[in-house]
């Protein structure tokens, strides 16, 4: 595939200093059961193309869904000429060394490719699994869902770059909701997501965490609510990778802190001084930037510019030392960055995103982090996020919470909340769980960009302790 | 835009569905629904092009039923008949092979024969050649961020019954922000069918003199209950997460809307609110995915009484209620706020002391079934004192119910209305926006 597209490259008819073309083909299945019944069954087959080209050091892009030469050369005409029209206005003179020169290939890990597996298979297993969360006559509504996701990119530059990389990947979600008079509780499973074959949809799993979200919803309607106050605050993987992505992530990617986000997504209250200095959390912190994790969701071997991805400490020891930014937003800046310049489809430009990003395990065992604790929260399960422009002042709620009394797990909480600012937040790090606790999670809906652009992201994470932490519960 | 237009027009559609459903066996229906755009996209920075993109997309998708089983595919057509045409077809294979291994689904919509409709907004877009200078040139002394987007839309349901609707806009927005250098920033938008550089500076002076406010030292604002007033753009941010747990008919349902308590009548919100979907402007086409086509206005709240949620058909069946002919998220389209009595020009007295809030950020709920929401002000908000601006603020979170700030606290609703244009381009470019006043609300809650 990468031989032809290259061909095809070659036989175009340009006056641009550097040509890349970007083919993206990808399925995407959506499978959703609701109360032992069909919901939906939706495939998207998407494919195309997109140009970029490089003209009096301004970068242009042109996307199409339609494959033949003619087409390829139309884009490529039009590419150009918007180059033209905007270089005099350009934010930065980009010359043909910052697209680097590249081949090679990425295969997700799959034992069993995705579609060995029928529409009406992956719908029966989720159709189960509902079944299996209605474990009393208080569940009132149980849902599942599976995303199948395979894609094909492939990458060709007139400077002879050939990459080719298969991304397969499996995310699955249950959610059930109990009712009793007026109180009314959901408990999911968080969305689950991985790279890999149709080997990560595995009925006896998902039989067994609907179960479980099912005793857990209908434990929820006579639990305590979350008490207000100070409190030492445990984070399961399933909320923590969450507090990663908004308070560490997005603030340092590196176009954001450019300013390039300002008028969508956001700047950031890291400045291009603060590499190699700001002490961003403490001394247990150490975040990476690790696009080589087995199974992990945003894996890859190389960026949309072609640049290949090796892990990256972000953060080691506390300290900021990187940013998460590609060539592009490096060469602005002159802050080091990561190979991380992605697009969410053909028919987007790249520009800054995550991949996997990473909290490194530490040494405490979960049940010796808890022994230490006095009088402390242990949150589970993202339900709720919020934070500000410039990623200080954030907002989270969870599912399940359990009180920590004197070293010891207790009573169930209901609608566990906290909130804080993020340079306090991570420098109050007080505990960082080892393998045991490490768990990899991850999102298929990172939103960014003008024009918008939604990636997936992997964040994988062990159980943390933070020290007084502003918690709270529900409305009154 | 390019010349060489060749995404699909509505005879292509027509041609392409009819021999489509010519193909179908006697106990199979279909709906197809088709979303295509041509856009150029230019991405500013510090007032220079940080990135130019121009994109030609156009899916068709194919919902077949069959014996009591329903499934969908989306795919890209290319613009080549013939091809398209023998692509197609595969796809209806491969829909009849999910069919036969899928479950029955118990809520089927049924395509209906119905009335046929065709809209076509021509535009008058900016002329590429010139347009970072038209852009730019103006805003060289200031440091200004936004996307400008530009281009035809469309949008089209067709079905077995023989319905075909079909519509199309050309249209553009230039969304931006104008900052300070101490990061206060002054949030705009330009946005129509018919491009003109006069407006576009109007709109451009305005942003710069209200910059000038900015240039004050912002003030720390404490923790805590304040009177504030929500300018349209805040109070459009707030419609927006009623598309999310909030006014969906399934939502309410199955216990994960905030609407569920109203629905009940266990809560009740202010008498001053009244909301609608409101088609009679023409942003958005009347007809959804279904093929359903909307009332030109469906009332949803009125004086503070859930009139009704929005329902689709499927929804419908399954709940035994009355189909308003939502969409199949049941998510707004078109959604206006009744305005009030509160004169534009008396805003800052009425207010007297508190905060004016221009734009909010990241909304979510917070404790759904309490109908609690929490978010960010962002851009250019203010503190008042006596009806007189003293000085912008440090962002605030606030943590708050839409039953006590469109309730017992909301105090009046601003005299006119305000498009406030929907700029999302997730995948695609979103059609239409949010018409809503502005609010004055007491004791609102900031929490950090
Ligand atoms: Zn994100």
């Amino acid at each position: 595939m990468a031989k032809n597209l290259a061909q095809r490259l070659n036989n175009l008819h340009h006056k641009a200093d550097w040509l890349g073309i970007r083919e993206v083909k990808e399925t995407t299945q959506t499978s959703i059961a609701r109360n032992g019944k069909f919901e939906n069954n939706s495939t998207t087959f998407d494919h195309g193309l997109m140009i970029e080209v490089l003209v009096d050091g301004q970068f242009a892009y042109c996307a199409t869904d339609n494959m033949s030469d003619q087409a390829l050369q139309v884009a490529c005409d039009r590419a150009t000429q918007l180059a033209k029209h905007m270089a005099s206005w350009k934010v930065f003179p980009f010359n043909a060394h910052h697209r680097p020169t590249a081949s090679g290939r990425y295969h997700s890990p799959v034992q069993h490719s995705l579609d060995k597996a029928s529409a009406g298979e992956i719908m029966e297993m989720l159709v189960d699994a509902t079944q299996k969360m209605k474990v009393s006559d208080k569940i009132v509504n149980r849902m599942a869902q599976a995303l199948l996701i395979d894609q094909n990119i492939t990458l060709v530059s007139s400077a002879g770059s050939e990459i080719h990389q298969h991304i397969s990947s499996v995310a699955s979600y249950l959610s059930t909701t109990a009712q009793e008079g007026t109180e009314i509780q959901t408990r999911t499973t968080g969305l689950s997501c991985h790279q890999g074959g149709i080997e990560l949809l595995n009925r006896e799993r998902l039989e067994r965490e609907a179960e479980r979200i099912g005793k857990e919803a209908l434990e929820l309607l006579n639990a305590e609510p979350c008490p207000t106050g100070a409190y030492d605050l445990v984070l399961a993987p399933d909320q923590l990778y969450m507090q990663l992505h908004e308070s560490i992530g997005h603030p340092l990617e590196l176009d954001r802190i450019l300013g390039d986000e300002r008028n969508y997504a956001g700047w950031s209250f890291v400045q291009l001084s603060d590499f190699g200095q700001l002490q961003y959390g403490s001394s247990l912190l150490n975040v990476v930037f690790d696009p080589t994790v087995g199974g992990e969701y945003a894996s890859y071997g190389f960026d949309d510019t072609g640049l290949a991805a090796t892990h990256q400490y972000l953060i080691k020891d506390g300290v900021l030392l990187r940013g998460i930014g590609g060539i592009d937003s490096q060469k602005r800046s002159g802050v080091p960055g990561v190979a991380s310049t992605r697009a969410s489809s053909w028919n987007r430009p790249p520009i800054d995103r995550m991949a996997n990003i990473n909290i490194e395990p530490g040494d405490t065992s979960f049940d010796k982090m808890i022994a230490g604790i006095e009088r402390g929260i242990y949150m589970t399960t993202n339900s709720s996020w919020s934070i500000d422009d410039y990623r200080r002042k954030f907002q989270f709620g969870c599912e399940y919470a359990k009180l920590i009394e004197k070293g010891k797990l207790t009573k169930t909480l209901r609608n566990p909340n906290y909130r804080g600012v993020t340079s306090t937040f991570w420098k109050n790090l007080k505990m960082v769980g080892d393998s045991s606790t490490f768990e990899i999670w991850g999102s298929p809906y990172c939103g960014k960009g003008e024009p918008n652009q939604a990636i997936r992201v992997g964040h994988a994470v062990p159980v943390c302790l933070f020290e007084n932490i502003d918690v709270f519960g529900g409305a009154l | 835009m390019k010349n060489d237009k060749r995404q699909y027009q509505k005879q292509d559609l027509k041609a392409l569905s009819t021999l489509l459903f010519q193909e179908l066996k006697a106990d199979e229906q279909m709906t197809l629904s088709y979303s295509g755009e041509e856009t150029l996209f230019v991405r500013v920075s510090q007032a220079k092009v940080k990135q130019v993109s121009e994109v030609s997309q156009g899916y068709l998708t194919m919902s077949l039923i069959s014996h009591h089983r329903r499934t969908e595919i989306a795919f890209s057509l290319k613009g080549e008949r013939e091809e398209d045409l023998k692509y197609a077809l595969h796809m209806l294979q491969k829909c009849r092979q999910n069919c036969e291994t899928l479950p029955e689904d118990p809520y089927l919509v049924l395509p209906e024969a119905g009335a046929s409709s065709e809209e076509d907004f021509k535009g008058k877009l900016p002329d590429v050649e010139k347009l970072a200078e038209t852009l730019l040139k103006p805003a060289h002394s200031v440091d200004l961020a936004g996307l400008f987007a530009s281009g035809l839309l469309m949008r089209a349901s067709m079905n077995s019954k023989g319905q075909f609707h079909w519509f199309s806009t050309e249209n553009f927005y230039f969304d931006y922000s104008l900052y300070t250098s101490a990061q206060k920033a002054i949030k705009a938008i330009y946005a129509g069918n018919v491009w003109k550089d006069e407006a576009y500076l109007a709109n451009l002076n305005q942003a710069k003199n209200q910059l000038a406010l900015f240039e004050r030292t912002s003030r720390k604002i404490l923790p805590g209950k304040y009177r504030v007033y929500f300018a349209p753009a805040a109070v459009a941010e707030f419609v927006k997460i009623l598309s999310w747990s909030g006014i969906s008919g399934g939502a309410i349902m199955q216990d994960r809307s905030a609407f569920k308590k109203l629905y009940e009548g266990q809560a009740h919100l202010s008498p001053l609110l009244s909301v609608d979907e409101d088609f009679t402007q023409g942003l958005v086409p009347r007809f959804n995915e279904f093929g359903d086509v909307s009332a030109l206005r469906i009332p949803l709240i009125t004086n503070g009484k859930l009139t009704s949620p929005l329902i689709n058909r499927r929804t419908a069946q399954e709940y035994g209620l009355q189909s308003n002919a939502a969409n199949g998220g049941e998510s707004l389209r078109s959604p206006l706020i009744h305005p009030g009595s509160l004169q534009e020009d008396h805003i800052l007295q009425n207010l007297g002391t508190g905060l004016y809030v221009s734009n909010l950020h990241y909304l979510n709920w917070s404790d759904l079934q309490q109908g609690r929401i929490t978010g960010m002000t962002r851009y250019g908000c203010f503190w008042v004192e006596k009806g007189e601006i003293v000085s912008p603020i440090d962002d605030m979170r606030f943590d708050e119910t839409i039953y006590h700030f469109w309730g017992e606290a909301l105090e009046a609703l601003s005299e006119r209305t305000e498009l406030i244009p929907d700029v999302c381009s997730y995948g695609e470019r979103t059609l239409g926006g949010v018409s809503v006043p502005g609010m004055m609300v007491n004791d609102f809650s900031f929490t950090l």
